[in-house]
């Protein structure tokens, strides 16, 4: 599966770089419709091989319980909670690939997947729509920018892309969340049922079956979920969405798609003379050596940052502050979640017991948003909203008094919590950006991010409302033993980034055009989060795919009429 | 593999009769190993004391040297009563300590101490093998369903 092949001399149709969420995409569409495509990855292939999701902790070396372990090499990417003992090796080593940021500005960049499939190998999976509510915030509310496009330019893609990568959820009817199409919901526990019936009687809010890319019934060979657990180890039988075995699979299927792993884009290569892309530089990550390929088209798709990471570094004298860059705007308004706010509380047991043998669900709760949505009034303290992520979990009684044959029997009395983190939509801000760090280079010599990162009052207001209303509704919910937490020590920021290569309308103020196609260079694509106007409250992903088979239809369209 | 028991990589050095210990002192070693058969019956067999000291040989110095305080304060709480080390003493003696120490006031540095060493030897009896089946591991990982919530109408009020 996905076994990486040569590269032609030739030119392909198309260069893709990046197989994750979008790249995936973007090579199926492409190569299904019978374009030579190359997909170049910067990490490994990925086989079920690698996929340890059974594997008891017992047969690891440290169970996953010697942290510093990770930390050698993962100081970073060991924060995020997918990384573990068993696959840290899918990570980026921190110390071969840093970034840097201003001293009082720390950031942690996470998620920097390296395998095939990107950061769906480990990703949330939570697929939510976004709605014209959110596209069209500024028209609202006066800050920032529209999207230039609409709900109905992406509610067919979103289609699409839910049924190939099965969606479990619930119709609710929303219209600030609209639904999709959805597979058979898994059900919610009788504490979640509790929760969603009384905050609904109570306080009118939506806590719904967190909408997520797990098979609740077999298509395509893919199994439904057999509720395993931890997804983020992988899959044997493909029940969550991974590119690395469904989109870059098929793509590869197709015959048109060559897939070339391991090599890190540098930059990309202009003809100056027509000033179009014709391919990427590229380093192997095992020789250190300099290589290049060549394509038509070009197509980036390598995770926000990295995508913008390529522009800035493909400077020439005609674009000297980087490629697409006309607009001055391209690194310019990074945005995320504002995350780590939130609350919990302890439920009745109602007869369930904690064991280690039986089934997980991979799935939470959502709790919709309900703040500035249309039909409320406005908050009086920040623009936008928040939604949140969460669920209940019976747990052993970890903390059982005493010892001996007393304490391992106390053990066992049922502890029910549930849990609920929101993700707040940031404000795109000029002075939340990336820029090449020109005084250090990464183990393959490519120039590093600097990374500028903070939140604003508009976010502390929103992380101080998300630990609020928490608490609301489980006192709402009949919760005991309620905990709030509002704002982390550390400012922390979900793996949702966006916003650092914008669409618009206005090739003034932004860097590509509503098909993710920059506005200077008319072979050179950006169809990661890179290209979001702006990062609604809903997590990205789903958006990312909808968008990019979007963009991918208008170049097929484009080719044929000879305009790229 | 015909039946072969496993060996897992995790406890193949764990379990050799030739094992020293990497981080912890002989005696220290000893403690530990009493102390942790009295407050996780069973640590001994399922080799909670390899274990921690396996992890604490590479942990940071600062939870190293947490840990050796937290042995340090039981070892002389029990010197201080009962004139001996935790492995030396008797049955009775230890239950004594052990009711006294996990019953001291709530961040009391003896209480801390307990609570400490209790959250090791818990956290590495419950991920052996053993620990993980008493709580009701099997190698069998495929469900079918999930069992949800049945009677959602009884929780409208």
């Amino acid at each position: 599966m996905n076994l990486p092949t040569n590269p032609s001399k030739q030119p392909y149709d198309v260069l893709i770089v990046g197989s994750g969420a979008s790249g995936g995409w973007a090579a199926k569409r492409l190569a299904e419709a019978g374009l030579k495509v190359a997909l170049v990855e910067a990490g490994r292939p990925q086989s079920s091989r690698n996929f340890s999701e059974h594997t008891p902790k017992f047969e690891l070396k440290y169970r996953n319980m010697a942290p510093e372990i990770m930390r050698k090499t993962r100081p970073i990417q060991s924060k995020l909670y997918a990384s573990s003992e068993y696959n840290y090796d899918w990570f980026c080593n921190d110390i071969d690939e840093p970034y840097t940021t201003p001293a009082d500005k720390p950031y942690n960049w996470l998620g920097r997947t390296r395998m095939v499939g990107g950061r769906t190998n480990v990703w949330g999976r939570v697929s939510l729509r976004f709605s014209d509510w959110d596209l069209k915030a500024a028209s609202h509310d006066g800050h920032g920018e529209d999207w230039p496009l609409s709900y109905k330019d992406l509610a067919p893609y979103y289609d699409l892309v839910e049924r190939y990568i099965g969606v479990t959820g619930m119709a609710e009817g929303l219209e600030g969340l609209p639904d999709g199409q959805f597979q058979p919901p898994m059900p919610l526990t009788c504490q979640e049922t509790i929760f969603r019936n009384r905050v609904k009687q109570k306080l009118g809010r939506t806590v719904t079956l967190s909408r997520s890319a797990n098979l609740t019934q077999a298509q395509n060979g893919r199994s439904p979920c057999h509720y395993c657990g931890p997804c983020e180890r992988g899959c044997m039988t493909h029940s969550y969405f991974n590119s690395s075995f469904t989109t870059v699979a098929d793509a590869m299927h197709s015959g048109n798609c060559t897939l070339v792993t391991d090599d890190m884009v540098h930059k990309v290569l202009i003809d100056r003379d027509r000033g179009r892309a014709r391919g990427v530089l590229y380093i192997d990550r095992n020789t250190k050596q300099e290589r290049e390929i060549y394509g038509r088209v070009v197509i980036l798709c390598a995770q926000a940052q990295e995508s913008v990471r390529i522009l800035l570094n493909s400077g020439t004298p005609q674009h000297p502050g980087g490629l697409a860059n006309s607009s001055g705007v391209l690194g310019h308004y990074f945005i995320s979640h504002a995350a780590m706010a939130g609350g919990a509380g302890e439920f009745p047991a109602l007869g369930s017991t904690p064991t280690m043998g039986g089934p997980v669900r991979p799935v939470g709760i959502y709790i919709a948003r309900f703040r500035n949505t249309k039909n409320q009034p406005a908050s009086k303290n920040f623009l936008r909203g928040y939604g949140y992520e969460g669920g209940s979990s019976v747990q052993f009684n970890s903390h059982a008094p005493g010892y001996g044959e007393a304490y391992k029997k106390a053990l066992h009395e049922p502890q029910v919590t549930l849990r609920m983190t929101g993700y707040a939509e940031m404000l795109p801000r000029w002075d939340n950006f990336v820029e090449i760090d020109r005084t250090l280079n990464d183990a393959y010599g490519i120039p590093v991010l600097k990374i500028h990162m903070s939140n604003g009052e508009n976010e502390a207001a929103m992380l101080k409302d998300i630990g609020e209303s928490a608490v609301e509704m489980l006192e709402a919910a009949g919760a005991k033993n309620i905990r709030m937490h509002t704002m982390p020590t550390v400012p922390y920021w979900a793996a949702h980034e966006a916003g650092v290569a914008r669409m618009g309308n206005d090739p003034k103020k932004s860097v590509l055009n509503q098909f993710q196609q920059t506005h200077d260079v008319k072979n050179l694509f950006v169809m990661d989060a890179s290209s979001f106007t702006s990062n609604p409250c809903q997590n990205p992903t789903l958006t990312i795919m909808a968008l990019c088979v979007r963009s991918c239809d208008y170049l097929m369209d484009e080719l044929k009429r000879g305009q790229v | 593999l015909n039946g072969t028991p496993l060996l897992f990589h995790g406890d193949i050095d764990l379990a050799s009769p030739n094992w020293k210990p990497l981080f912890l002192a002989p005696e220290q070693n000893e403690a530990l190993q009493s102390l942790s058969e009295a407050i996780v019956p069973g640590s001994t067999a399922a080799l909670v004391n390899r274990f921690i000291d396996l992890l604490l040989s590479v942990d940071s110095a600062a939870r190293q040297q947490k840990f050796i305080a937290s042995l340090s304060v039981l070892q002389a709480e029990g010197d201080r009563r009962f004139g001996s080390s935790f492995q030396m003493l008797s049955a009775s003696q230890r239950d004594s300590l052990l009711t006294i120490v996990s019953t001291s006031p709530e961040n009391s540095a003896i209480r801390n101490s307990f609570e400490d060493l209790k959250e090791w030897i818990a956290g590495s009896y419950y991920s052996s093998e053993t620990g993980m089946k008493e709580l009701g591991w099997t190698p069998n990982r495929f469900f079918l369903s999930f069992p949800g919530c049945t009677h959602p109408e009884e929780h409208l009020s």
